[in-house]
């Protein structure tokens, strides 16, 4: 039985079909799908509006020039695209030594920016995947600085040292907050074994 | 620990490692662990997929129309580059990655492809002899010495030609890609030798087409390479070597015909 959510994800699977062969207008009809999530994950990692249209300009043209190397049968469309979003994003920040630039706020201020930014509107939520969607849900049960702790570790991809020293947080307890929330992550989406 | 066999602490490592805080040496080991057991594999498989998810759960927000924009004009410049590019010859099959890109045997293997192209150009000077000069083999012994090079972008198209030659003492570069520079950002061009430090050339100038920079005889003779980074604007001294990423690149060849 398919549902709304397949029908979404066979589309951009579709269209990145189209893509690899050099349409165009399949590329646009894919930003106009999708931009609006990208441009949103781009700000969470770079934190800078005009960091954040470069890296989603970049974004599309990587999407563009490896459109065929998306294999629907191994990936779905969007979590192949948010992870070239989340590269770009990185090589623009290592580009401008800005690492560390916006990570000065608060604990407390940052897990309130995750509340609001880890709850998709209805609309958006249809179009996740199945997997986000569990993991979406999931996250939402962890305390808000916890979940926090573990986005930025990966969206940054920074470790338990980065993570203590910018958040100023003592290393045992980063690194306790990421094993116990993994653990927690690990039994919500039924995995033991 | 027998990590394989102990299922939960293989899922915790995994879930570190598709997280990213698995890093090092701990993190190299886990990658050896992974190559010969596909327990191990197929652990990191599921929480780099579970963990994907992170990317599509922003909020979204409308990006501005001007982004979209700039995409069609950077298609646009893309397709004309490469209908010229191909008018003029093959395209190469390959992309060349290097890491230490003026050491690595990779970057030879572009020699005999960027020699072709340059030969099928069809972009050579006739010989003009010298005054004392007859025949091809003076050519070799002549006072005047020309060099030339094709530099080649990331997707090994022609981007730059730049020729060398003794009696002005100068480089002159041709753009054949028509990019535009970043914003806040400057060419900086290097010659570099098959074993030592890159030596700096300048950093190129505006205006369309061609540019030129002085170059010594000692700064272009032993070079093997040309090569093109990405600066802040004004350049960086060329005690560091190229600090910003290495945007072009070809062999230096001494012409002979």
């Amino acid at each position: 039985m398919t549902t709304d959510k397949d029908t979404q994800a066979n589309l951009l699977a579709e269209l990145l079909g189209q893509v690899a062969t050099g349409d165009q207008q399949s590329l646009k009809k894919l930003y106009d799908l999708t931009s609006g999530r990208f441009h949103g994950l781009a700000l969470r990692i770079v934190r800078a509006p005009e960091l954040a249209e470069d890296v989603l300009q970049e974004s599309y043209l990587s999407i563009w020039r490896s459109a065929a190397d998306f294999r629907a049968s191994l990936s779905p469309p969007l979590a192949w695209m948010g992870l070239i979003v989340r590269s770009r994003a990185l090589d623009l920040l290592r580009r401008r030594g800005a690492e560390r630039v916006h990570l000065s706020d608060p604990l407390d201020e940052l897990a309130e920016d995750t509340l609001e930014g880890d709850s998709p509107d209805p609309e958006q939520a249809a179009d996740a995947s199945q997997q986000a969607r569990a993991l979406h849900q999931c996250m939402s049960q962890l305390k808000g600085a916890q979940r926090e702790v573990l986005s930025l570790a990966y969206l940054r991809e920074l470790s338990h040292g980065d993570l203590a020293e910018q958040l100023k947080l003592p290393l045992g307890t980063v690194k306790s907050w990421i094993r116990r929330g993994l653990d927690q992550l690990r039994i919500c989406m039924g995995v033991l074994n | 620990m027998n990590i394989v066999h102990n299922r939960i602490l293989l899922q915790r490592l995994a879930a570190e490692y598709g997280l990213g805080t698995l890093q090092g040496a701990a993190r190299r080991r886990f990658e050896t662990l992974a190559r010969q057991h596909a327990p191990v594999r197929r652990a990191i498989h599921e929480w780099q997929e579970r963990l994907a998810g992170m990317t599509e759960l922003q909020a979204p927000v409308a990006p501005p129309p001007a982004v979209w924009t700039r995409i069609e004009i950077a298609l646009r410049l893309e397709r004309e580059a490469s209908a010229r590019a191909a008018a003029r010859a093959p395209a190469p099959g390959r992309s060349v990655r290097t890491v230490s890109w003026w050491q690595q045997a990779l970057v030879w293997q572009g020699v005999s492809v960027a020699a072709l192209s340059l030969a099928l150009l069809g972009w050579w000077q006739p010989w003009r002899p010298s005054a004392e000069s007859s025949g091809p083999t003076q050519a070799l012994r002549s006072a005047s010495q020309e060099y030339l090079a094709l530099l080649l972008d990331a997707d090994n198209r022609p981007a730059w030609l730049a020729s060398w030659d003794s009696g002005r003492q100068k480089v002159q570069l041709q753009d054949l890609l028509g990019q535009a520079v970043p914003r806040d950002h400057a060419l900086q061009l290097w010659a570099v030798p098959a074993s030592g430090a890159p030596r700096s050339l300048g950093v190129l100038g505006a205006g369309e087409g061609a540019r030129v920079l002085v170059a010594a005889a000692s700064q272009i003779q032993g070079a093997s390479l040309l090569a093109i980074s990405l600066e802040v604007p004004g350049g960086v001294p060329e005690a560091g070597g190229p600090q910003g990423p290495i945007l072009f690149k070809g062999p230096l060849v001494r012409k002979a015909i």
